[in-house]
């Protein structure tokens, strides 16, 4: 399996990504916070070797960065393809990422944690996910002491992950809840089972595309596995009730919506990464109803993440915002015309 | 309305949230949301609502010793509330009455099921270097006539040494 954003998974009309998190301490050493950056290096080459020493098959495809030394936008490239959180990229001093080939395992080291795993991979996949993270994990406690309690299970900087250090959550695409107000509801009622959603890329709970994140919330008193199950049986009711909405939403009028920003998507000289996350989860949604059937299905998550302002420089050398909303028309323009 | 994180900036960002069926609102400036995993782009952490949590049993508890700092990382509990986070693994034994009230708040239970793990013998050796510095920690709250602090500590090395038993 490659890329969230670059392959279209199970259930991928609706479930954009999956993502497990385990966070992990070295046991006898301050947390990374308390730690000067000459120390951090250490504990983070510590556990890059006791990841090589392991016959995994992991190791060929992993490679070390070191934080300090990338830049500025190399940084939050990684953030906006969701590999780093945006609190390790804003402070890089000491840091290191292990990131594999194909973008699908990245281990933050001197994050809050000294060791975060993340698996982040296309589609509804919770189980091939946790079953690679646990993996990983056996392996870095063959050589690691890890911070463990019988009574707190393991030990975090923040006392939210004890226990499992577990955060499993899946990226959902709900634009038909979202029109009918239904997020809140879900909201209320997911929190009882100890899992929570909130909106992406916008501010608060609102989100731009009508992406949301439902994740465990609970993790000290409840087993990996059953945290995994609860997430599962929740999302699997999301997914019917936003294709009940979608069915409900449908009409001439949400028809000629789609093909609008299809239009504009085709045509637009100028376009903000705003107004380009809107129609292209407007897009996401004709595509997944069978109202567009000529553009191929991975293209809105693509281009909604290789359009962001860091990764378009990424790839196309520093710009300025005019510059960037003119590159980012052209782009979506071009990968439109590509399409079939 | 100021951030009710760092009391310093204007809160830009209303985060409503509902654990184990009690809902929680907080008002953040756009950066502490940022800190705090709600910025725009998908820091998919979960917010630290910990300094919050902690301030009020800071606050509850005036019997707490304030200058009782942890002999690891050398945290005192009141830093440990202000920032929100827990100095080292160690701070939770050190800390440990006092944090459990807010662990419980979050998670609503207090005993870990799942992994563990592999290797037993870290565990082992861990509760050992513990022990060690709970030991020397007595020895020193007895020298300063500290017989409260002398006292909670005897308890944990017999719950530190019981434990050990209990894992054969
Ligand atoms: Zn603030
Ligand atoms: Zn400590």
């Amino acid at each position: 399996m490659g890329s969230w954003y670059k392959e279209f998974g199970e259930q991928g009309d609706i479930v954009v990504s999956t993502r497990i998190r385990i966070a992990r301490n070295l046991s006898g050493i301050p947390f990374p916070s308390r730690l000067d950056p000459e120390r951090l290096k250490e504990v983070n080459r510590k556990v890059f070797e006791a990841i090589n020493k392991g016959n995994s098959g992991f190791s060929s495809t992993l490679k070390f960065i070191q934080m300090d030394e990338i830049s500025d936008i190399e940084a939050e490239s990684l953030v906006e393809r969701h590999l780093i959180s945006p609190g390790f990229a804003y402070n890089r001093k000491g840091r290191a990422l292990i990131l594999s080939s194909d973008e699908t395992i990245s281990i933050m080291l001197g994050e809050e944690d000294h060791i975060r795993i993340q698996l982040i991979m296309p589609g509804f996949c919770l189980d091939e996910a946790y079953d690679i993270a646990n993996k990983i994990d056996d392996l870095l406690s063959e050589t690691l002491d890890f911070a463990y309690d019988e009574q707190l299970g393991y030990l975090t900087e923040c006392p939210t992950n004890l226990g499992t250090g577990l955060r499993a959550s899946v990226m959902l695409h709900l634009p038909a809840l979202e029109a009918s107000m239904m997020v809140s509801q879900i909201s209320t009622s997911v929190g009882k089972l100890g899992l929570t959603i909130r909106g992406m890329y916008g501010e608060g709970s609102k989100s731009k595309a009508s992406l949301y994140q439902l994740s465990n919330q609970v993790t000290l008193g409840i087993p990996e596995k059953a945290a995994i199950e609860n997430l599962k049986v929740v999302v699997k009711q999301t997914m019917a009730e936003e294709r009940n909405q979608r069915e409900k939403i449908s009409s001439p009028l949400l028809e000629d919506s789609i093909y609008r920003s299809l239009g504009i998507l085709r045509y637009a000289r100028i376009l903000n990464s705003e107004e380009m996350m809107t129609l292209l989860s407007r897009l996401k949604l004709g595509i997944s109803m069978g109202i567009i059937d000529d553009v191929d299905k991975t293209l809105p998550i693509l281009l909604m993440v290789q359009g962001q302002p860091a990764t378009l420089q990424l790839n196309n050398g520093s710009m300025d915002t005019d510059q960037r909303d003119r590159l980012r028309a052209k782009l979506v323009r071009e990968k439109l015309a590509q399409s079939k | 309305m100021l951030c009710e994180k760092c009391g310093k900036n204007q809160a830009t960002t209303h985060i409503h949230k509902v654990i184990n069926g009690v809902a929680w609102d907080m008002n953040l400036c756009s950066y502490c949301a940022y800190q705090s995993g709600y910025g725009d782009f998908g820091n998919l952490d979960i917010t630290n609502m910990l300094g919050f949590l902690l301030n009020e049993n800071l606050n509850a508890a005036p019997r707490v010793n304030r200058q009782e700092r942890c002999s690891c990382c050398n945290s005192t509990f009141a830093d440990i509330a202000q920032s929100g986070m827990v100095g080292c693994s160690y701070c939770y034994k050190v800390f440990y009455n006092q944090l459990l009230p807010s662990i419980q708040r979050i998670h609503g239970k207090v005993r870990h099921e799942g992994k563990r793990p592999k290797n037993l013998k870290v565990r082992i050796k861990e509760n050992k270097n513990d022990l060690e510095e709970l030991r020397k920690q007595l020895e020193t709250a007895v020298k300063q006539e500290d017989y409260e602090t002398a006292a909670k500590l005897r308890d944990k090395i017999r719950e530190i040494e019981g434990r050990g038993n209990n894992n054969g």
